[in-house]
């Protein structure tokens, strides 16, 4: 027993003897991302609190109230007079695997050996915006991924990624851009420039560097289109094809 | 202040991140061994408390929330940089009995020891032994029973002697981890 409350002795020396105050520059880097963080899940509790306040009696009585409309409705109206709809459904359709590999452009070919570069698929196909690794993505709802590998020292990277849902795929949009926003010495150092008009259900622009890699000029495109998540990542290069690759690939995703 | 933040409010968000930094970070500090890693840990934690503050029904349990944040923060970087250990296999009760007089396990050996634990092993230790947590604060924080919290003490002091008694005797050190 003695042995146990020495080992707990040394234990807590041990433990008291480290950094107990937090670089303010972290901080400050976290409260700059929150101002261009939006909470998240703010009406979904507003709409669970009302909800929770409606009682089981008023439930049973609106439900009631509709059925006897529809009743009333159909009986006054006539079923003839409800006429198909004029106009197809505007929802827009699922995109489904097979369309991964056509919304983004051709694989590249191996300026070595003249053949195809290997397709990347699963979450591999992320890879280039997670730098730190796949581990912490969302996986709820992922189906698969593309990315067009690239052939030389800079250039152009492209990614589509599947998901069930849009949900799922807005989840790992939140993923990806709070990744992207973190600045380390062993992951980006990138600055948003903002959303990107015209571009998907909602989209993200990062431009700066990328010290994990040493890579520079690097541009990233990151956007949403319903349940697939797109992504155009530019790096050592001063192009400027990357506003117009994301176009192309957002208009194939439609 | 938390319910403030909760409701969207950047400024009263802005004090409580400066009132929470230095307790987060330290905790980060010990669990990950590293002082970089601890401040992106920070970083990364920061925003998702903002993020997610909504989502928080109860803001009494505002502490326990955040440092669950901050473990999956942790347990973010651990993985990303590839530092999960490997499973320590565990000496014999009897080996541990004989286990070297604690007087001469030095920091860098304690250190090596801590670094073969799992995040969850790491994080309970640092909450009992820097934090002063009770058990049933840190089963609140980890979100496990306090018989598994009891549990991963027990096996991660454990390890942390298993890895000792390996590291003062090298010439059986490779049989025994894996």
């Amino acid at each position: 027993m003695n042995r146990e409350r020495a080992f707990d002795q040394v234990l807590r020396h041990w433990l008291d003897d480290g950094a107990d105050q937090a670089p303010e520059r972290y901080v400050w880097a976290a409260i700059e991302d929150v101002e261009r963080t939006a909470q998240r899940g703010v009406w979904q509790a507003s709409l669970k609190g009302t909800l929770m306040k409606v009682t089981p009696a008023m439930t049973v009585l609106s439900a009631a109230a509709v059925v006897l409309l529809a009743i009333v409705a159909y009986q006054v109206l006539g079923s003839s007079r409800f006429a198909p709809p004029a106009e197809p459904s505007s929802t827009p359709r699922l995109i489904v695997v097979a369309d991964l590999s056509r919304i983004l452009p051709p694989t590249e070919v191996d300026l070595n050996t003249g053949s195809p570069l290997p397709a990347v698929t699963g979450l591999q196909a992320l890879g280039v915006l997670l730098p730190e690794g796949t581990d912490g993505f969302p996986q709820t709802g992922f189906i698969d991924a593309r990315m067009t590998a690239h052939s030389g020292e800079g250039g152009y990277q492209t990614s589509s990624a599947l998901f069930d849902t849009a949900a799922d795929a807005q989840r790992g949009f939140d993923f990806l851009t709070t990744t992207l926003d973190v600045k380390s010495t062993h992951g980006w150092s990138l600055e948003r420039t903002g959303e990107v008009p015209g571009l998907g259900d909602e989209s993200l622009s990062y431009s700066g560097s990328a010290p994990f890699a040493g890579l520079r000029n690097v541009g990233v495109y990151l956007w949403r289109v319903n349940n697939v998540l797109l992504a155009v990542f530019q790096f050592n290069y001063t192009g400027n094809a990357l506003h117009t690759l994301a176009l192309e690939m957002d208009a194939r995703a439609h | 202040m938390v319910e403030q933040a909760k409701l969207g409010d950047r400024e009263a968000f802005t004090r409580l991140a400066f009132e929470l930094s230095d307790h987060l970070f330290a905790v980060a500090h010990r669990i990950l061994r590293d002082f970089d890693a601890a401040g992106d840990a920070l970083q990364v934690t920061l925003l998702r408390i903002w993020r997610d503050l909504p989502s928080l029904r109860d803001p009494d349990r505002f502490e326990a929330w955040a440092y669950r944040v901050l473990l999956r923060a942790c347990q973010d970087q651990l993985r990303r940089q590839n530092r999960q250990p490997r499973t320590l296999h565990l000496l014999a009760a009897d080996a541990i009995a004989a286990d070297p007089a604690l007087a001469i396990v030095n920091r860098e050996q304690l250190d090596r020891a801590f670094r073969t634990l799992t995040t969850e092993q790491r994080a309970a230790i640092v909450l009992q032994y820097y934090r002063d947590m009770s058990l049933p604060q840190i089963a609140e924080v980890l979100q496990v029973p306090i018989g598994t919290v009891r549990s991963r003490l027990h096996y991660a002091k454990r390890a942390l002697r298993s890895a000792i008694d390996a590291d003062s005797r090298p010439t059986t050190r490779e049989g025994r981890t894996a």
